[in-house]
């Protein structure tokens, strides 16, 4: 098997290393998006979110267009959903571009996707793109040695010239299939071992998922899956990670994803984000800590924006349609009363998890601890740090 | 008075022709529910299924599973599914409480004693903590096996595979390049013997996938049916049609 990602010794200057993202954002999103995605922000928000972009090729047969022109409008949206989540504050994004089966796909189809990859991937490094604008980082995983020479040559180019962009981090999944993923870290483990740098007793849960190269470090672990095209499988996708986040199948297939569509999937995960806290309390693994609670000025903001609204609509109703006071009264009031429900519901939600969390993080956190020390001796927590840190040092490439 | 005579006459057939009309079709209402639903529960019966999933996963979600109630429901719900010629199921229960305490799901099996006949029940070796605990029932020539797992025993596995492959690279016996997924998988025991899971039912909230052996459902099929106290035959049996009807492309 090969690396799966494959190692990069970076030699640029520090010039061209710096963060392309610090300024300020331009998402290109309309105000009435901006406002929405407001709203949507008040919830506990997921930081990391894995994309299965199903549904390019059935877009391209119901347009009567070119498969390949699918692909490319599916890219499109790629881009556009990448502006969402910088917008929304999404920190990383992960994506299954291209599995290891796909290969066994047509070669024509293989060859244009390979081809429009690579255009893509040239285009990631202007200036002009959304990757430069936004400052993410890019990381292609996966099993790179079934790929062609140029195209893997390219990938290396983004991952390089992306390094020092560290607003956001948008990880792409190509060849690659999770199980594959796992056995790669297992193999990165054994060889840890061979070379007497671990113990097999060392291995735990954590360190494991350390070795994964879909969990880069600095990057929270994933919150949420979104699977376009009304699938209800994961296709071997982040098979690991699913067992502690919430998984979204949708209808839309991916080219018809749109903001509105996206926020409701998010609204969905705020619904069910009580339960993953749940789960995740359980767990014994420290994460950090995974959903902020709403912060002040987003709600001030939300009050503002409902109070306005709220008078442009009782200005509305007295001037064209000719209300009544005791109308528009009415209409305020109940504007409001939904206004204040939401909040208050938003803020019931992030409020007993931020605390339980945070609890449970730090209990589990000592636990971990504590049960690694009595297992394997302060030498061998000290064995896995010194392991982590060369791993750390090994994934920022 | 001739004409008023006929106008009456009319009426009344136009009365009884609308009359007569309603009964058929209120008698049709009535047939075809009554036929629908005879067929649903014949089909069930007979275990009609063109292609029952040859391992199902239920995932029980927290605070589905409170009292010896609920697990007589789940009860039903596993003698459901064996009726319909299922014969491999695994429950992974989030709470961890089931597999705490399989011998409530076996005693409670045990009480239904309807699908299960001729079957004897008996339960498997628990004592060895290497075993995932499993429920096997023999029959004549059958055999069904369930286990009760936790949705932790998946990632479990996973690492104490990692921790056997390491020793054995560490001792020299294998060098880590060998490392594959067909190696991995040979070394992961709660599944060995069974096919990975075609169909998971999720008896949990809908966006937690809830953790059932997370290596062997690559393409397993989801299925979200509400809660385990309003589980019915014939919403097993709709999930079971649902499934029937995927085609997976595997990638092509």
């Amino acid at each position: 098997m090969a690396d799966g990602e494959e190692t990069l010794v970076v030699s640029a200057e520090p010039s061209e290393r710096t963060d392309r993202g610090q300024g300020t954002i331009d998402t290109q999103l309309g105000w009435l998006q901006r406002q929405f995605c407001r709203v949507v922000e008040t919830g506990p928000m997921p930081k990391h979110i894995g994309f299965i972009m199903d549904g390019n090729r059935r877009f391209a047969r119901e347009q009567g267009v070119e498969v390949a022109e699918g692909h490319r409008l599916g890219y499109g949206k790629l881009e556009e959903a990448l502006r969402w989540c910088c917008e929304l504050g999404v920190k990383a994004v992960t994506v299954y571009a291209f599995s290891i089966q796909n290969f066994q796909r047509s070669c024509e189809e293989v060859g244009a996707l390979m081809a429009l990859c690579e255009e893509k991937l040239r285009h990631m490094c202007g200036e002009d793109s959304v990757i430069q604008q936004q400052g993410v980082r890019v990381r292609v995983v996966g099993d790179l040695s079934l790929v062609s020479q140029p195209l893997r040559q390219q990938m290396h180019a983004v991952m390089r010239d992306t390094q020092g962009n560290s607003r956001h981090v948008l990880t792409i999944c190509f060849s690659y299939t999770s199980r594959n993923e796992i056995a790669a870290a297992v193999q990165k483990l054994g060889t840890a071992c061979l070379e007497q740098k671990l113990l097999p007793g060392d291995i735990r849960e954590e360190l494991l998922e350390r070795c994964l190269y879909t969990c880069p470090p600095g990057c929270p672990p994933v919150d949420l899956i979104v699977r376009t095209s009304g699938e209800k499988r994961l296709s071997d996708f982040l098979l690991w990670q699913s067992s502690k986040c919430c998984v979204v199948f949708t209808q839309v297939l991916w080219p018809e994803l749109s903001l509105y569509r996206f926020l409701c999937v998010l609204v969905q995960f705020q619904r069910h984000q009580p339960a993953l806290s749940s789960l995740l309390r359980r767990s014994t693994p420290p994460h950090e800590e995974p959903f902020p609670s709403p912060r002040a000025s987003t709600a001030v903001y939300l009050l503002l924006f409902a109070l306005l609204t709220a008078v442009f609509l009782a200005i509305g109703a007295r001037v064209h349609a000719g209300w009544s006071f005791e109308g528009i009264g009415f209409l305020l009031g109940a504007w409001l009363s939904l206004v204040g429900y939401l909040l208050l519901q938003h803020s019931r939600a992030a409020s007993p998890s931020l605390k339980g969390d945070g609890g449970a993080r730090e209990l589990s956190a000592t636990k971990y601890r504590q049960f690694h020390s009595a297992a394997t001796g302060d030498a061998g927590a000290q064995r896995v740090r010194d392991f982590v840190a060369e791993l750390n040092i090994d994934k920022r490439l | 008075m001739m004409r008023g005579v006929v106008s009456f006459l009319l009426w009344a057939v136009r009365l009884s022709l609308l009359r007569g009309m309603h009964t058929v079709y209120l008698l049709h209402m009535v047939l075809s529910s009554w036929y629908t639903h005879a067929q649903l529960l014949l089909s069930c019966r007979v275990a009609s299924l063109r292609r029952p999933p040859s391992h199902l996963g239920l995932v029980i979600g927290e605070g589905e599973v409170r009292d010896t109630h609920d697990v007589l429901q789940l009860a039903k719900l596993i003698n459901w599914c064996i009726g319909m010629g299922m014969r491999r199921i695994t429950v992974c229960d989030m709470n961890g409480e089931l597999a705490a305490t399989p011998r409530s799901v076996h005693n409670a099996l045990r009480s239904l004693n309807v699908a299960l006949l001729p079957l004897e029940a008996k339960l498997a070796d628990l004592s060895s903590p290497d075993s995932p605990l499993a429920i096997t029932i023999h029959g004549e020539g059958d055999v069904f096996v369930l286990r009760l797992i936790t949705l932790q025993t998946g990632r479990d596995d996973i690492v104490c595979a990692a921790r056997r492959l390491c020793a054995k690279v560490a001792n020299g016996e294998l060098p880590p390049n060998a490392i594959d997924e067909a190696v991995v998988e040979q070394q992961l025991l709660v599944n060995s013997g069974f096919p990975d899971p075609e169909l998971v039912l999720q008896f949990c909230p809908r966006l937690l996938l809830g953790g059932l052996l997370p290596w062997h459902c690559s393409v397993t099929q989801y299925s979200h049916i509400g809660r385990l106290c309003n589980a019915s035959q014939r919403k097993l049996y709709q999930a079971l049609r649902e499934f029937e009807g995927v085609v997976q492309r595997h990638g092509r």
